[in-house]
């Protein structure tokens, strides 16, 4: 990173968040220590589910103000089997993989042009901070009234929410390609092409695919957030649905299918990571530094 | 001075700007070197021969005076030299082989010829078995081996090797040394390292240049006479301890 | 904001129940509004102001939060009382929420579709083969609409429906949507304040339904009687102030609405006006059974109710003075 003030800003609050996705990361272990794994979190699970219980017996909680799990489980195969969960389900997943699209193209095209011109940065670091500190659910309504309340508003929303930690990590990673590097492939006459493919792309690419992971789950935020403005369809207005007919149960499967969603895109980057990143050993490295210094 | 020169550094001056007057790095550096020689480069640490090294790789352009490679004047990087940098300098995402054939791909040669200089390059270097190896699985002189070969690969006129050896252990150092001796003497290339090593300039060059404190002059340039194939027992030598001396007096 | 109301509402929940009332002098009470501060619930303010509540040693605390939130917390036995819309007590008992309604504020549905004039539409049967843009498929708006429709001779095949959140008046004045779907209260005073002509196609001028007015829950209803109608009387003695002073009630809104002397005082006057308008009954306080039949068979035929519901058990005169 330059002597910019800006950036340095910006990566602040990246790092804050990606402090919050810490323990979720945490879960998602790059090495091969998965099997163990899987042993505490069904643990995990039990335990949560035998709290949930404990919750509702011992406290009287009724049901309309917290369903018991297996109230949730019987409304979740109901919502299954008429269809209608799959149905919204597929309308938000479309939303977060198009606004995930949208937003992650776009702020590579701006990191990348960004980590290229420290003149550009400078012009554009207000306006970039500036997108990170207005709230999603401020301008999602203006989103849905400038672009009607269809598939387009929510899917701006994604992209939106994604935009500004894909960008802070295109900038970030392209920063952190060696100089020594760079100066080996203009010693080897590299065009433009070639050192954005050969160097910059997967030198890059393990700090991109870190805001990817926290993308994606943000994308399902997004998703929601423009559909609780306006829509006819998806978790969101499910979610909107199920709480004005007073069905908590179907609130809660919506949440968990959210949930779901959410940590199926992150563990899909996950995977992309383990496929692309093999050439770095620990999943630690990968997170927030690239250290090119091989130990000589 | 044998042969014609293949790199001829004319009053070559470099300062670079800084808060207060610029610092002035290189000071009208005139020397050549000739074709197939093996020039060292010695000097206090910080004396700009990084810099100058730079400058001839075509990376840096200078304040003054010009270089001249091959009868035409250096203005960006110029083709065939190969440059070895003070770490490895790998890509950690490629194989041994991939990092060896970086210049072939980027020069568009086919995958066949690539493959076949890599196998070249790599019996040449003594890496058979490490070909589908990370740069994260080597060692720091199995890494450099793969960085020589690189440069290497595709054919340069002139190898210019910053401290190539600087970050090695002594003996892994030493063996490297001997081992470049071989490279050198199978493919006879023009070099210009630049060695913080007065042994190791003895061993493998032909002429030692001597900088000054910055701003850098050459201030003695010795020919390294001593006969070869050199082997190691050279080093126990009256002739080599003489040479010794008067390079280490000539840096202090 | 609406994602994280059900984790408030949970957190308050729990809060809550360790809460029980002061002993001795006035009883505090929250009271869930279901809306923000705003003009409309100037009856209460003039109640509280006046000093109604006090005499029935009640200290009300105005909860500005969802309308669903106040049905749930009302029907955990944890709020004695909240300001809900009529449908909300019917879709909240066949959750087997305990809600009843014990007193009618609005004496009318206040939805209405809003129409540009010149799209030249002018009664429900107009609306055949319309754009219409509504805040969602759920809640007041969504019912009303189907009123209308029903009105028109028209299902909801007959029309485009469009959710668009609670931006209807930024989506009219775009020139998007042409027609809407709002309180009459707000969203035709606000375009028209904005210099648009419009038509407005109320609900009430095609069925009767009930509306907006105070839930308790059946264990307070059954036990505490006397609270319930403390309650209401104060209620309906400010709702009775503001019909007979509006400007008085204007004026000590001005306290409780925050940044309201800074709005147009002439569209919030007229605001009060056509709600006083929704307010005015030969009997305040009273539900007509006719009105709840047809909003119960309203719900029925939307599916919105799987199947009837024993009325009685659900709104009630009983406290009504």
């Amino acid at each position: 990173m330059h002597g910019v003030s800006c950036p340095g800003l910006l990566r602040g609050s990246f790092v804050s968040r990606m402090a919050m996705n810490k323990d979720l990361m945490t879960n998602f272990p790059l090495s091969a220590r998965r099997g163990r794994a899987l042993a505490p979190g069904a643990f995990a699970l039990a335990l949560g589910v035998f709290l949930w219980y404990a919750l509702i017996w011992l406290g009287g909680v009724q049901p309309f103000i917290l369903p018991a799990p297996h109230q949730v489980w019987g409304r979740f195969l109901r919502a299954l089997a008429d269809g209608s969960l799959a149905g919204h389900s597929w309308v938000t997943l479309q939303e977060v993989l198009a606004g995930l699209a949208l937003g992650a193209a776009a702020a590579m095209l701006f990191g990348y042009a960004l980590a290229k011109s420290t003149v550009l940065e400078k012009f554009l670091a207000p306006y970039v901070v500036a997108s990170q500190a207005v709230p999603t659910v401020a301008i999602a309504p203006l989103l849905v009234i400038w672009f009607g309340p269809g598939l387009a508003s929510k899917v701006l929303v994604c992209a939106l929410i994604v935009f500004f930690p894909i960008l802070i990590n295109t900038v970030v990673g392209v920063r952190s390609v060696p100089e020594d590097l760079r100066d080996l492939m203009r010693s080897l006459h590299a065009s433009r092409a070639q050192t954005f493919r050969l160097l910059e792309l997967p030198a890059a690419l393990p700090v991109l695919l870190g805001g990817f992971r926290i993308g994606a789950t943000l994308a399902v935020i997004g998703a929601v957030v423009g559909e609780f403005v306006g829509a006819d369809r998806g978790l969101g207005y499910l979610l909107s649905v199920a709480r004005g007919q007073y069905d908590v149960a179907l609130v809660f499967v919506a949440v968990f299918t959210l949930i779901a969603m959410a940590l199926s895109l992150y563990g899909l980057v996950a995977l992309a990571e383990r496929a692309t990143l093999g050439w770095q050993r620990q999943a630690e490295q990968s997170r927030m530094t690239f250290n090119p210094t091989e130990k000589n | 001075m044998t042969g014609k020169a293949l790199l001829e550094v004319i009053r070559l001056s470099t300062t670079f700007r800084n808060g207060n007057g610029g610092l002035h790095v290189l000071d009208g550096l005139d020397f050549s070197v000739a074709e197939y020689q093996f020039v060292a480069l010695l000097g206090p640490s910080g004396s700009g021969k990084s810099t100058l090294l730079r400058t001839l790789a075509g990376l840096l352009p200078p304040s003054r005076g010009r270089v001249v490679f091959k009868g035409q004047r250096v203005d960006g990087p110029p083709r065939g030299v190969g440059y070895v940098f003070q770490n490895a300098n790998l890509m950690p995402w490629r194989t041994v082989e991939e990092n060896i054939t970086l210049p072939l791909e980027l020069a568009g040669a086919a995958n066949g010829a690539a493959a076949a200089k890599s196998r070249e390059m790599v019996e040449l270097v003594g890496l058979q078995g490490f070909e589908e190896a990370l740069p994260r699985d080597l060692s720091g002189g199995m890494a450099q081996r793969v960085a020589i070969a690189r440069a290497l690969a595709h054919d340069p006129d002139l190898l210019l090797m910053d401290e190539p050896f600087g970050a090695l252990d002594a003996i892994t150092r030493e063996r490297m040394g001997l081992e470049l001796l071989r490279i050198w003497e199978a493919r006879r290339k023009t070099v210009l390292m630049v060695t913080h090593d007065i042994a190791e300039a003895l061993m493998l060059a032909d002429r030692a240049l001597v900088f000054s404190e910055r701003p850098a002059r050459v201030s003695m340039e010795l020919t390294v006479d001593l006969p070869r194939p050199r082997l190691d027992e050279l080093r126990y030598t009256p002739e080599f301890a003489a040479l010794s001396r008067r390079l280490r007096d000539a840096i202090r | 904001m609406k994602r994280n109301s059900m984790f408030v509402f949970l957190a308050l929940s729990l809060l809550l129940a360790g809460c029980a009332p002061a002993a001795g002098g006035a009883r505090s009470l929250r009271l869930p509004m279901g809306y923000i501060p705003n003009i409309q619930y100037a009856p209460f303010y003039v109640a509280v102001e006046n000093g109604y509540f006090a005499e029935e040693g009640l200290a009300l605390d105005f909860d500005y939060s969802f309308e669903t939130d106040g049905v749930a917390l009302v029907g955990a036995g944890e709020l004695p009382f909240a300001v809900v819309s009529a449908e909300q007590v019917l879709l909240a008992r066949a959750q087997g929420i305990p809600v009843v309604y014990v007193a009618a504020w609005f004496q009318d549905f206040p939805i209405a579709a809003v129409a540009a004039a010149e799209t030249g539409i002018q009664t429900p049967a107009d609306l055949a083969g319309q754009r219409i843009g509504l805040p969602g498929l759920f809640g007041a708006s969504y019912i009303g609409l189907q009123a209308l429709l029903n009105a028109g001779g028209l299902s909801e095949q007959d029309v485009t429906l469009e959710a668009i959140g609670f931006n209807q008046v930024e989506a009219f004045a775009s020139g998007q949507q042409p027609i809407i779907v709002g309180y009459i209260n707000n969203e035709p005073l606000q375009l028209r304040a904005l210099g648009f002509d419009v038509n407005v196609l109320a609900v009430r001028d095609s069925l009767h339904l009930p509306a907006n007015g105070i839930i308790t829950n059946e264990d307070t209803a059954r036990n505490n009687p006397a609270l319930v109608r403390a309650f209401v009387s104060a209620l309906l003695r400010g709702l009775d102030d503001t019909i007979n002073d509006p400007d008085a009630a204007y004026e000590i809104s001005l306290k409780y609405v925050d940044n309201l002397a800074e709005a147009d005082a002439a569209v919030q006057k007229e605001v009060l006006a056509v709600s006083i308008d929704l307010w005015r009954a030969e009997r305040p306080g009273f539900s007509d059974p006719a009105a709840w039949e047809n909003l119960h068979a309203l719900l029925l035929e939307m599916g919105l109710l799987e199947r009837p519901l024993s009325l009685s058990d659900a709104v009630t005169n009983e406290f009504v003075p």
